[in-house]
């Protein structure tokens, strides 16, 4: 099932129309990129997501119910500017922001210990935020949106400005909160972070969604017949309504194919004109091509 | 709305604000200052500073002799000896001044003469002036008995005016009495002066709550668990209930303060009212003590005061008022950009009614039922802080009534208008909204 279902969903500011008529759903249990570059419109559905605002028209199920003030106790929000109360102690703040997503003061109490020995944070309960440096604050803002254990974990840009140790710590923790039945939602415009992470994203620019589906759907819809082809000696190839286009590489060639012939059909051929071939491999576009090619499609149509 | 969660925004405020150390420091330093002060000013007039000055008089004809009186800061001795002799007397330092009467003749009426003061430094202002007021009125004592009157006559002829002020209302026939108006006064002032405090630093205070909020964008986290509306409430109230107790530790502080001081220099000195008359003023108070002023006497004029009508008047007016405030400071505070210093011409028209609440005040107390301060405790923008101070001189239950009423309907108002702007303000970045953004964002 859906964790979250949006359908249809437009939210308008005075002079713009920030989300235009945007539709998707996100399974449980799996990470979910919502991809976009900036100003694209995702800050503006996570607002929705989170109930910090509505949508004007549209609707938003969470596991199938239209979703109400009570659901935000089983969501998770990192914003993409951090924000703590930098005179607020590191324990009083997050007992407060714990016990605001509705803990009582015994179960946030016991939460943030095992929180505070797992992230070896326990030294710094006492000290100002203001004295932390940013790596460590943005653990412990990690903390703080994660420790209600939320079913649904949203993270507007949760990487940036994090060095790769802190990087690597968050990213096992994020899955292991997967593992234990946790949806997440991964926002960013760095759509290399999200090959690695996601199996399934959503792609909005200018409010609108533009593609949709898994990682691995999107780029075979979108992929361009290529194939990376090694040789010890050169390739002789011979252009027919099969083989289009080859372009030289230094041990070998970039291989286009007509778009509905097979990989392994491509391979015969190239094997048939006596090529000797040591290596075969299909290029799939990264998404960031993709991004880049379906918005530049988008604008001439 | 979730109670809960507005308690919980309460308690965050109210704790982070009361266990800083500039606030310990202002609430305990504030009453400790102003009882040094009164201390160090009941220990100078209580005369431990000032040295008493020793006079020797050469009155040759008895011109003020026996009818000048000492005191303690000056004591009269009177000798015949001869001027050579008084100088070295001062010389010596027996003496810090020798002074010179000149003789005059016997049955005339003196109406002027100059005196010789011989000292060995030049007298101080404040003794110079005690000293011929003495003369003068010792002086014209001597006149009054010249003339063929004896003192005893005269006190006679003596004439005072005391009020005895009825005031016609229905149910109330008590007498008023003169000094129960200055104390009504008194009071008004610092009822009003005190909300003045209030919901200027206290309305800022939440205003800048909600810019650092809004700054450090923690904001976002918070409001996606509690609705913006609660947010705002508890902030207010959290803010709210630190001014209260604030002014609760100074009141106590000082009245202990005062007690302790009572206690060490006994009541005249420490008085306010009478710092100014204190020295030899004393003595003229004493006197008078029969009709004018006496400890109990002042009890009973203290008794006289509504004090019931004030406290619950100040209660009501103070949440009242400080809801209407500081929900437009936090208001404010959502709809400035980034940049704390932007915030001036926003924050200038909620100044106007309190800074001419603070103006109307003098004026209201000498004339609390005048058109000016029925209209100035009436309106709502200015009944929190004018009310109160009325609330001293009685004002007609009616218009009590209508103040709380339009006070309670505009705080009402007040509070949904601003959680409007509120709502809308804290998510949008960047640029300070101008007047005709909130209009748009009042309208949707």
């Amino acid at each position: 099932m859906a964790i979250l279902q949006l359908n249809n969903v437009v939210k308008e500011y005075k002079d713009k129309r920030a989300v235009d008529s945007v539709s998707f759903s996100i399974p449980e249990g799996k990470i979910f990129g919502l991809l976009g570059p900036n100003g694209a419109g995702k800050t503006s559905i996570i607002r929705m997501i989170t109930n910090i605002t509505r949508p004007d028209a549209g609707s938003i199920l969470f596991r199938g119910e239209e979703l109400r003030r009570e659901h935000i106790e089983q969501i998770g929000y990192l914003p993409e500017e951090r924000g703590l109360y930098k005179k607020m102690k590191v324990g009083e703040q997050l007992l407060y922001l714990a016990r605001i997503k509705g803990m009582n003061k015994q179960e946030a109490r016991s939460a943030l210990k095992a929180e505070a020995e797992k992230f070896e944070i326990e030294s710094w309960w006492d000290k100002k935020i203001e004295e932390l440096s940013k790596g460590m604050q943005q653990k412990i803002q990690f903390i703080a949106t994660t420790i209600h254990n939320p079913r649904l974990l949203i993270l507007d840009e949760p990487f940036t400005g994090l060095d790769p140790i802190n990087t690597n710590l968050i990213k096992s923790e994020i899955r292991k909160k997967v593992d234990n039945g946790c949806t997440v939602i991964f926002s960013t415009h760095r759509m290399e972070q999200v090959e690695e992470v996601c199996e399934n994203i959503v792609l909005i620019n200018q409010g609108q969604n533009i593609l949709e589906g898994s990682v691995e759907r999107v780029k075979e819809d979108n992929k361009e017949h290529k194939y990376e082809v090694r040789s010890r000696e050169a390739l002789r190839v011979s252009l027919d309504q099969d083989i289009i286009k080859t372009e030289p590489t230094d041990d070998g060639a970039i291989v286009y194919t007509r778009a509905d012939l097979s990989p392994d059909k491509a391979l015969r051929i190239l094997l048939d004109q006596g090529n000797a071939i040591s290596s075969f491999q299909e290029v799939l576009p990264s998404l960031d091509e993709i991004f880049i090619k379906t918005v530049q499609q988008k604008q001439e149509a | 709305m979730n109670l809960d969660k507005v308690k919980l925004i309460t308690s965050r405020e109210y704790w982070t604000r009361v266990k800083k150390k500039t606030f310990l420091i202002s609430t305990i330093l504030t009453p400790l200052s102003i009882v040094a002060i009164a201390a160090l000013s009941g220990y100078m007039s209580s005369g431990a500073v000032s040295k008493a000055v020793n006079v020797i008089v050469k009155d040759e004809s008895n011109l003020v002799r026996d009818r000048i009186r000492s005191s303690k800061s000056m004591s009269f001795e009177f000798s015949q000896a001869p001027v050579s002799e008084l100088s070295t007397m001062v010389e010596d330092g027996r003496y810090d001044y020798a002074v010179i009467i000149p003789e005059v003749e016997d049955s005339t009426v003196v109406n002027e003469y100059e005196t010789t003061i011989i000292g060995l430094d030049k007298p101080g202002f404040g003794a110079l002036e005690r000293l011929q007021g003495r003369l003068e009125k010792a002086t014209k004592k001597y006149n009054i008995i010249q003339s063929g009157y004896t003192e005893a006559e005269l006190d006679k002829l003596e004439a005072k005016v005391k009020f005895d002020i009825e005031v016609l209302k229905e149910g109330e026939g008590e007498d008023v009495s003169n000094a129960s108006i200055a104390i009504g006064s008194a009071v008004g002032g610092i009822m009003g002066f005190i909300m003045y405090i209030v919901l200027l630093v206290y309305g800022s205070f939440v205003m800048r709550s909600v810019m650092e909020e809004k700054i450090n964008r923690i904001v976002e986290v918070v409001i996606s668990s509690v609705k913006p509306f609660e947010l705002m409430l508890g902030k207010i109230l959290g803010v709210g209930l630190v001014g209260l107790t604030q002014i609760f530790v100074w009141i106590v502080l000082i009245g202990i303060g005062m007690m302790i001081l009572t206690a060490v220099f006994g009541v005249s000195s420490v008085d306010p009212s009478q710092m100014a008359t204190a020295m030899d003023m004393v003595e003229e108070v004493q006197t008078q003590s029969d009709d004018g002023f006496s400890i109990s006497k002042f009890l009973t004029d203290i008794k006289e005061i509504n004090w019931p009508l004030i406290t619950i008047c100040f209660a009501i007016f103070f949440f009242g008022g400080f809801f209407i405030y500081a929900s437009l400071f936090a208001a404010v505070g959502s709809a400035i950009g980034d940049d704390m210093t932007e915030g001036q011409s926003l924050t200038f028209p909620i100044m106007i009614p309190i800074i001419a609440s603070i103006i109307m005040l003098m004026p209201m107390i000498n004339e609390p039922n005048g058109p000016l301060a029925i209209f100035g405790s009436i309106f709502p923008l200015t009944s929190p802080l004018l009310m109160p101070a009325r609330a001293a001189f009685d004002p007609p239950i009616w218009q009590v009534i209508i103040s709380i009423a339009l006070l309670i309907a505009s705080c009402i108002f007040f509070v949904w208008l601003s959680g409007k702007i509120y709502r809308a303000g804290i998510l949008l970045y960047g640029k300070k909204l101008s007047f005709k953004n909130l209009f748009q964002i009042i309208k949707n």
